[in-house]
């Protein structure tokens, strides 16, 4: 504790005290304890030799090499927008799903978070190999890419959720101080009060943790998870913007048939005035096996056909985090075609059939189909930059030079730009 | 939603096995010197406030901060083997923290002349922290700090700003509780003249008005 000084100017602690709690927060905001553990565990993951004499000329000269790489090639940090705002999302800035459905916010590594209604969330930092998302209030569902090195973390009070790639929902309960964690897919670390040491939880755990104690238990009815070798994840919902009609692109989808619905198992207050459950409900709390089954009691084909766009695009999302690609595909072709301005359709189509169904060409297609409909759209650079990646995944060397060229006189500074680089002067 | 199974924790536990941690700063050492990447999570965890606060109320509102935070935790990993006396952590992290700010602090100074713009004119960072008034003070207070001796504003940072013990300024700086002293007074004399000069500052400090007074 620190008393005032005799020779401190009156109001002058209480001056700079106040100052400290503005930079303090400021600092906190930022949020800095995901970046430092990444840094230091790629620090660790180097082998500490001694290095010969002879090899710190060497290694100077590296590191100058690697300077310049550095400066001229860094990739750029993760951007993300609030499904239905066209502006790119902001760090720090609260966001509160509606009262009546749910709010995606879509990130440009395709990782998702599903907000379910009144929830409230904001982005705390922002990297190039992931994001901290805060969870103020509610259930999230949230939906990870896995890449080679991913550093995802959700944050909930005092408690963090290291993630890789996985699908789960994580809850805060702001009254209670407490936080839930449900495993749909793969694993994370949960550290924070009342956990001794960080907990690892797999796929279907659950885990609930407040200061006061701690359970960890088993989901006994749920569904088997979905293999990611099977059905590789695919990107979530992403934002609508309208947009000059589209000339449709023409991609040889395969459609496997589409595995049984999962019973119903919805409650009363989920249904319908019609008695059919309503698929949004199910959709809103996170529950999408359910919400894809209520939704084909309705009639699938008939809400595709008759749904406005948002319906229709979040039918598609359902599906897709459902496992259901077949149906997703459905969903996001009749949006496509029924709402030609809509570009969250074009780049959804485009990332199943790259992550989905590792049909290069057909993604090439798509991607190339939303940067020529959607040249301003909010995922163009994204759709710019998985198009090179396509082109050469499909041995399309000529087509991804091309599309490459075009990227570093787009958007020089993206994400993509190193790989754009390397395409154009291999 | 499926029934909670409830199964004992310790259960799932040991189908991955994980050493204790370690609970106080003489285990966490330990730890780290064997190369414990768990116990690095728990540097980081119990010592990233400290050191955010140390940096933070050295540099102000600064897009450097992460990278200063940064630098102090590496210096950490890589001075680990080299600390002395275990139960010292903390003071050595304090420590750390300060010196690294420092050569910031003057690293900056010594790139100043190739400065396009007068420093009054380079962009603000945009936060959504301080506003208002409080936010003018900021400005002002780190305005009026950007002009003195790096170890007279880390004396008077540390003291004022990060709220430190005058011990404990004097131990994170390594001088003597003279010098400080000596330091802060000379630091204190300085920051109430050039305050008269900042609206947002001069009322307050001449009343001997705190600020979370008139926001209660």
């Amino acid at each position: 504790m620190t008393g005032p000084d005799d020779t401190t100017s009156p109001g002058l602690e209480g001056a700079m005290r106040e100052v400290g709690r503005a930079v303090v927060g400021d600092a906190q905001r930022r949020n800095l304890v995901p970046q430092i553990q990444a840094r230091l565990a790629q620090l660790e993951a180097r082998s500490p030799r001694r290095a010969a004499p002879w090899a710190w000329a060497l290694a100077g000269a590296g590191a100058c090499a690697a300077l310049a790489a550095f400066v001229w090639l860094r990739p750029q940090p993760l951007s993300f927008a609030v499904a239905g705002e066209t502006a790119r999302g902001q760090v720090g800035a609260a966001i509160v799903a509606p009262a009546v459905a749910p709010l995606a916010l879509n990130f440009s590594d395709g990782s998702a978070v599903m907000l379910p209604p009144r929830a409230t969330a904001h982005v705390d930092a922002l990297e190039k190999d992931g994001a901290t998302v805060a969870v103020d209030d509610g259930t999230v569902e949230v939906s990870v890419i896995h890449r080679a090195r991913t550093h995802w973390q959700i944050r909930a009070g005092a408690y963090r959720i290291q993630v890789t790639g996985t699908r789960f929902a994580a809850g805060w309960d702001q009254r209670a101080q407490a936080l839930t964690v449900t495993m749909h897919e793969g694993a994370v670390l949960v550290t924070g009060p009342g956990l001794a040491e960080p907990v690892r939880l797999v796929t279907g755990q659950r885990l609930r943790a407040s200061a006061s104690g701690v359970s960890l238990g088993l989901e006994s009815g749920a569904a088997p998870p979905v293999s990611v070798k099977d059905q590789p994840m695919v990107t979530p919902p992403l934002p609508i913007e309208p947009a000059p009609a589209l000339a449709p692109p023409a991609p040889a989808l395969a459609a496997p048939r589409a595995p049984a619905a999962h019973p119903h198992r919805a409650d009363a207050a989920h249904g319908s005035a019609s008695g059919v459950p309503d698929w949004r409900v199910a959709a809103a709390h996170a529950n999408y096996q359910e919400a894809l089954a209520a939704a084909m009691q309705a009639g699938w084909r008939g809400e595709c056909a008759k749904l406005d766009a948002d319906d229709v695009i979040l039918l598609g999302d359902v599906a897709r985090l459902a496992g259901d690609l077949p149906r997703a595909e459905e969903a996001y072709r009749a949006a496509h075609r029924r709402f030609p301005s809509a570009d969250r359709p074009v780049f959804a189509m485009g990332l199943i059939a790259f992550e989905g169904r590792h049909d290069y060409r057909a993604a090439a297609d798509w991607f190339a189909a939303y940067v020529r409909s959607f040249p301003r759209g909010p995922l163009a650079r994204e759709a710019a930059g998985r198009l090179i990646e396509s082109r050469l995944k499909a041995g399309d060397d000529a087509e991804a030079r091309a599309a490459a060229t075009a990227y570093l006189r787009d958007f020089p500074g993206g994400p993509h730009a190193a790989v754009a680089r390397r395409t154009v002067h291999p | 939603m499926g029934a909670l199974l409830r199964v004992n924790i310790a259960q799932v536990a040991s189908r991955a096995p994980m050493p204790e941690l370690p609970l106080d700063d003489r285990e966490l050492v330990a730890a780290l010197r064997r190369g414990d990447g768990r116990a690095r999570m728990v540097l980081v965890e119990r010592f990233e406030p400290l050191v955010e606060r140390l940096v933070a109320g050295a540099l102000g509102i600064d897009s450097e901060i992460p990278d200063v935070v940064q630098d102090v935790f590496v210096g950490v990993l890589e001075g680990i083997h080299n600390l002395k006396d275990a139960s010292a952590l903390r003071s050595w992290i304090a420590t750390l923290a300060v010196f690294t700010a420092r050569g910031r602090i003057r690293r900056r100074r010594r790139w100043r002349w190739i400065r396009f713009v007068a420093p009054e004119e380079v962009p603000e960072v945009p936060v959504s922290g301080p506003q208002g008034e409080t936010h003018e003070a900021v400005r002002a207070t780190y305005a009026i700090l950007e002009g003195f001796p790096a170890d007279e504003r880390l004396a008077f940072s540390l003291r004022f700003i990060s709220e430190m013990q005058l011990t404990e300024v004097a131990e994170a700086c390594r001088v003597s509780l003279a010098t400080v002293k000596r330091r802060l007074a000379r630091a204190e004399k300085r920051f109430v003249e050039a305050a008269r000069n900042h609206p947002a500052l001069q009322d307050r400090l001449a009343r001997g008005h705190r600020w979370g007074e008139d926001q209660a």
